[in-house]
């Protein structure tokens, strides 16, 4: 009995001490550092966010005298990534003027990526503004103005 | 059989101490992340709830970098600037427990035509002692005032002395500032060099 119960000790000792390897940290010496500021690379937010988005410039070439512009989107209703969201993309040229037909999707978590791939125009553009639209698909109303991108076109 | 149950119940008891399970979860889709963008991952224990201790350090190897949001204490952004597959290792702290862990890896593809690659931010500035001395000691007049480029110290030297070049001719337009309180040059010899490079490099 006495045998048995020191094995036991001995054991849950050892069993302890393999958890305490694995468990979580326990250091003093926390750090609050972050790796880098992203305001000095990127243009982060000035005031806290409802959406993050982002929109990249994919392509821009000529075919059949038709100018072809490729974009991708990301978007997510940050406190609630679940929720649906409806969103609006519209793209203009260097005077403003909507250069091709807006996106309109409502997107979920699952799949919050947004290819365009149908903005064509006779008009090779120099720059292009893109502005992003969104709002809860379950509320009502108009839908708020998220971010507005540039893009200064390259052509090569 | 006693044995048994007595090994399993500390077992148990040891994971509920010290066992806690967190996972990262993508607020964007893999075809989300992209390069040159933040992609942001938010911090959730095993039932799905989110940290509420905040994010202590985050390491992640170049060519990414990451921090933790600035508005939501859960929420890491990571940035990488080309395409890479790359994971991140957290420091976290809940209930107020440090953990570390890391991120799945994921895959960031470049697909941007227009390149927005910022400069390394941990490169070092080598105009930062040049215009930290420009900013000191001659903004406040060169704000209107218009300043030659094409300096060399010596140039720099006779207009601190109070003789400037202007036009290539030499006037006496500015205060002389060429020697400190003790008779000492105002500017030690590195320090004029560093105002030369940043004046005509970067002004």
């Amino acid at each position: 009995m006495m045998k048995s119960t020191y094995i036991s000790i001995i054991a849950s000792v050892l069993i302890l001490l393999i958890y305490q390897n694995c468990s979580p940290s326990h250091s003093s010496n926390e750090s609050t550092a972050q790796s880098f500021s992203v305001e000095s690379v990127y243009p982060y937010f000035n005031q806290k966010p409802t959406y993050f988005d982002n929109v990249q410039l994919t392509k821009a070439y000529e075919e059949d005298s038709i100018w072809k512009y490729q974009y991708v989107a990301s978007i997510v209703y940050i406190d609630d990534p679940q929720q649906y969201i409806d969103i609006e993309i519209k793209i203009y040229d260097e005077n403003n003027n909507l250069l091709c037909p807006r996106t309109s999707k409502t997107i979920s978590t699952d799949d919050n990526h947004i290819l365009i791939d149908n903005c064509e125009s006779d008009k090779q553009v120099k720059s292009t503004k893109i502005e992003v639209y969104a709002k809860l698909a379950s509320t009502s109303g108009e839908l708020q103005l998220v971010s507005t991108y540039l893009f200064k076109m390259v052509y090569q | 059989m006693k044995n048994i149950i007595f090994f399993a119940s500390i077992f148990l008891i040891s994971h509920l101490a010290y066992g806690g399970s967190y996972q990262v979860v993508s607020l964007y889709d893999e075809n989300g992340f992209v390069t040159e963008r933040l992609l942001p991952f938010a911090i959730k224990d095993s039932s799905g709830r989110v940290i509420d201790g905040g994010i202590s350090l985050i390491r992640i190897e170049k060519p990414c970098y990451a921090m933790a949001d600035l508005y939501r204490n859960y929420i890491v952004h990571v940035y990488c600037t080309e395409e890479v597959d790359t994971q991140f290792l957290l420091n976290i702290r809940d209930n107020g427990v440090l953990y570390e862990f890391s991120s799945p890896s994921f895959h960031v593809r470049k697909v941007a035509l227009v390149s927005s690659t910022p400069k390394d931010p941990n490169e070092t500035d080598i105009y930062k002692i040049g215009r930290q001395l420009f900013n000191n000691n001659c903004l406040s007049c060169h704000k209107t005032t218009p300043i030659e480029k094409n300096v060399t110290p010596t140039i720099l030297s006779n207009a601190f002395a109070g003789a400037v070049m202007r036009n290539g001719k030499t006037t006496q337009a500015m205060k002389a500032f060429d020697k400190d309180s003790s008779g000492n040059p105002f500017f030690s010899t590195i320090e004029l060099s560093e105002l030369v490079k940043y004046i005509n490099e970067a002004l």
